[in-house]
C-alpha cells in the first residue's frame, strides 16, 4: 500500500484461486464479442448510430469520447440493460442480441457503473458478495433448503478479492460515508468476484487522485494479463486508457470516429479536435 | 399481565403482515393491497380442510398446502397480473391492488357464502408457564411468529439469497447487471408472502382472544397497515418494532375503555359541557391505530427512516 506505483506487476491475481492455474486460466479466459449496425434511441434522441465493431477475446479496448457521446449507452448495449432499436450483438460467435443482462453475466459479463452503487442495506464484504457467479449451487430451491451452503467460502473469497483492489475498510464503515474512490473499488471487487470473461468498466478513475488511479489501474491490469480476461475501459483520462489498452475507440454523437491501435487514435485529427475542443 | 401476552401474541401477527407489505413495497415500489386477500383467504381454505376433528398432523400438512398454493397465487397475481400495468404511477398501482382485494373478498363470500367455522386442535386450551396462565394458542403465535420473523431477517441479513433480494430491492438495474435475476427475487417474495400471510391468516381466526374467527381476519389485517405507515413502507426494523406498538396500545385502550370514557367525559366537563358519547371498541380497535401511525408521521423526522425503495 505504500508505494502506489512499483515496476514489478503484481502478479497476485493467481493467489485469488486455489485450483491450479492453468485450469483456471483457461476456465476464466475472456470471449470476444462483437455489435453490428447497432442504434439506439432515448425517445428522439438518438444516442448511438449504426456502431459496429468486434472485439476478440482478451482484447482491452479503451472507448473515449466528449461527455454525452454515448458511451455509457454503448456499455449499457454491452452488457444487455438495454436493447438496441437496430442491430446485433453477439458475444462469443452466439446471437446475444435479445438475451437479457443476466444471461450475459451467467456468461462472465461484469460491469462497472459510471456513479457507483453502494447496496446500502449491506456491509462492504455483503457488497463484493452481490457479484458472486450465480449459478454455482445456488439455484432458487437449493438455496431456499441450504441458505447458507456457500455463504462461508464466498465470503473468504470477498475477502481475498477485497484485500486485492486495496480496500482497507472495514465492515463498520456505513456505506454512505464511504470515500467515492472507495466506492469505486468495491464495484470493481464486486466486478472480479463473478470471474468475469468480459470486464466493462465505465469511467472508473474519475475523482481519483494520481495515486489511487495508478493503484486502480495496476490491479486491472494484473488481473486482465493473469487471466486474459476482455477488457473495456471508458474513460476520458487518456493516461488510463494509454496503460490499460492497446486499442482504442473513439465516439462522438453516437458515432465511431476512430478505431485502432491507441497511439494513432489518439493522434487522429478528428480526436485532437474532439479534445481540444475546436470542433463546432 | 394478560393484556401485555394478549397484545404480544397480536403484535406479532401485525409484524408477520407489515412486513409482508414491506417486502412488497421494496420489490415492488408500491404498496401492495392485494397482499391482505391472501391473509383473509387462508382461514377459509383451512377450515374447509380440516374439522374439529382433524388430527394435529392432518391440520399441519393442509396449512403447508395452503401456503404452497398462496405462494403460486401470489406468484401469478403480483407478479403476473400486474406485470402489464408496470407502467402506471405506484399510486395507481395501489388503487389496482386494492380492487384485487375486494375481488378477493368477493370471491371469498361466493364461495362461502355462510361463512367457515376454524376449529384448529389447540381449540381455547390454556396452560400455565411460570404460573402465568394463558391461552395455548396466544402462546403458539409468539412462538410461530417469532420464528418466521426472526427467520427472515437472519435470510436478508446473512445468506446470499437474502442478499440479493435487498440489492434488488434498492437497484434493480445493478443487481441485473451482477447476474440477480428478477424472476428469482419474485419468486422468494412469493414463498415469503405464501408463508407469512397463511400463518398471519390462520392464527389470526384460530379460535381464543382476541380473535374472533375468520370473517374478522380482514379487519385485523387492515390495522396492521399502521405499523407499514409508521415504518414509511420501507424500514423492516421500525415496522417490526411499532407492530408490537400498535397492538400493545390498542389492547391496552379496549381493556381499560372504561376509565378512558370517565377520563374523556371528566375533559368534557371541565369545559362546563356534557357529552352522550360513548367510547367504544371502535374507539380502540379503529381510531387507536391510526391515530398512533399519523401521529408518528408527524412526529418521527423522516430522516430517521431511509427511504431505499425506487418506485
Ligand atoms: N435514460 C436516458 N433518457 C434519455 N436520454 C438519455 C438517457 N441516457 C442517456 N441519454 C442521452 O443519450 C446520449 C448519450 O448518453 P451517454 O450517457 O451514453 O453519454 P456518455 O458518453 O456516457 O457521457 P458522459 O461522459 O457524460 O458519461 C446523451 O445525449 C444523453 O443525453
Ligand atoms: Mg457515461
Amino acid at each position: 500500500m505504500e508505494t502506489a506505483m512499483s515496476d514489478e506487476p503484481l502478479d497476485k491475481a493467481v493467489e485469488l484461486v486455489e485450483t491450479p492455474r492453468e485450469t483456471q486460466e483457461q476456465e476464466r479466459r475472456g470471449i470476444g464479442f462483437a455489435l453490428k449496425g447497432v442504434e439506439v434511441s432515448y425517445s428522439g434522441v438518438q444516442a448511438l448510430k449504426n456502431i459496429s465493431f468486434e472485439i476478440s477475446s482478451g482484447e482491452r479496448v479503451g472507448i473515449i469520447g466528449n461527455n454525452g457521446a454515448g458511451k455509457s449507452t454503448l456499455c449499457d448495449v454491452i452488457s444487455g440493460l438495454i436493447k438496441p432499436n437496430v442491430g446485433k450483438v453477439t458475444y462469443a460467435q452466439a446471437d446475444a442480441t435479445r438475451k437479457s443482462a443476466i444471461w450475459r453475466a451467467q456468461k462472465g459479463m461484469r460491469r462497472v457503473f459510471q456513479h457507483p452503487v453502494y447496496f446500502e442495506d449491506l456491509s462492504i464484504v455483503e457488497n463484493v458478495m452481490i457479484g458472486s457467479p450465480p449459478s454455482r449451487g445456488d439455484g432458487i430451491v437449493s438455496s431456499l433448503l441450504f441458505p447458507r451452503l456457500f455463504y462461508k467460502e464466498q465470503r473468504e473469497t470477498a475477502i481475498r478479492i477485497m484485500e486485492y483492489c486495496n480496500i482497507a475498510e472495514n465492515d463498520n464503515h456505513s456505506g454512505v460515508n464511504l470515500p467515492y474512490a472507495t466506492k469505486k473499488r468495491i464495484e470493481l471487487a464486486r466486478a472480479l468476484m463473478g470471474n468475469p470473461k468480459i470486464l466493462v468498466l465505465d469511467e472508473p478513475a474519475a475523482a481519483m487522485d494520481e495515486e489511487e488511479r495508478a493503484q486502480y489501474c495496476q490491479v486491472v491490469i494484473d488481473y486482465v494479463e493473469t487471466f486474459s480476461t476482455t477488457l473495456i475501459v471508458v474513460e476520458h483520462d487518456v493516461e488510463v486508457i494509454k496503460t490499460l489498452c492497446k486499442r482504442a475507440i473513439a465516439l462522438d454523437a453516437g458515432e465511431i470516429i476512430a478505431d485502432g491501435e491507441v497511439i494513432p487514435v489518439l493522434r487522429n485529427d478528428k480526436v485532437i479536435d474532439l479534445y481540444l475542443g475546436k470542433r463546432v | 399481565m394478560s393484556v401485555l401476552v394478549t397484545s404480544l401474541a397480536l403484535g406479532s401477527l401485525y409484524c408477520l403482515i407489515a412486513v409482508v407489505l414491506v417486502l412488497h413495497f421494496k420489490v415492488s415500489g408500491f404498496l401492495n393491497i392485494g397482499v391482505l386477500g391472501y391473509i383473509a383467504l387462508a382461514p377459509y381454505l383451512v377450515a374447509s380442510f380440516t374439522s374439529e376433528h382433524s388430527s394435529i398432523f392432518i391440520f399441519l400438512a393442509v396449512c403447508l398446502g395452503i401456503m404452497f398454493f398462496i405462494s403460486l397465487l401470489s406468484f401469478v397475481i403480483d407478479f403476473g397480473l400486474f406485470k402489464p400495468i408496470s407502467r402506471l404511477s405506484s399510486a395507481m398501482k395501489v388503487i389496482v391492488s386494492i380492487s384485487v382485494l375486494f375481488i378477493t373478498l368477493t370471491f371469498i363470500d361466493i364461495i362461502w357464502p355462510s361463512g367457515a367455522n376454524l376449529e384448529t386442535p389447540v381449540g381455547t386450551k390454556s396452560i400455565s408457564i411460570f404460573s402465568i396462565d394463558l391461552l395455548l394458542i396466544d402462546a403458539i403465535t409468539l412462538f410461530v411468529a417469532f420464528i418466521v420473523v426472526f427467520g427472515l431477517f437472519f435470510i436478508l441479513s446473512k445468506t446470499i439469497m437474502g442478499n440479493r433480494l435487498l440489492a434488488f430491492a434498492q437497484d434493480q438495474q445493478t443487481a441485473r447487471a451482477y447476474g440477480v435475476s428478477p424472476l428469482y427475487v419474485k419468486f422468494l417474495i412469493s414463498v415469503f408472502t405464501g408463508v407469512m400471510a397463511s400463518l398471519a391468516g390462520i392464527l389470526l381466526a384460530s379460535p381464543g382472544s382476541p380473535r374472533v374467527g375468520v370473517t374478522s381476519v380482514i379487519f385485523y389485517s387492515l390495522i396492521a397497515l399502521s405499523p407499514v405507515i409508521i415504518a414509511r413502507h420501507s424500514d423492516l426494523l421500525i415496522c417490526f418494532i411499532s407492530s408490537f406498538l400498535v397492538a400493545f396500545v390498542q389492547i391496552f385502550s379496549s381493556a381499560n375503555i372504561n376509565s378512558i370514557n370517565e377520563g374523556f367525559h371528566g375533559i368534557v366537563s371541565n369545559f362546563g359541557l356534557s357529552t352522550a358519547i360513548t367510547l367504544g371498541p371502535t374507539f380502540a380497535d379503529r381510531f387507536v391505530p391510526f391515530a398512533i401511525a399519523l401521529l408518528a408521521l408527524i412526529i418521527i423526522p423522516s430522516r430517521w427512516i431511509r427511504d431505499d425503495a425506487n418506485g
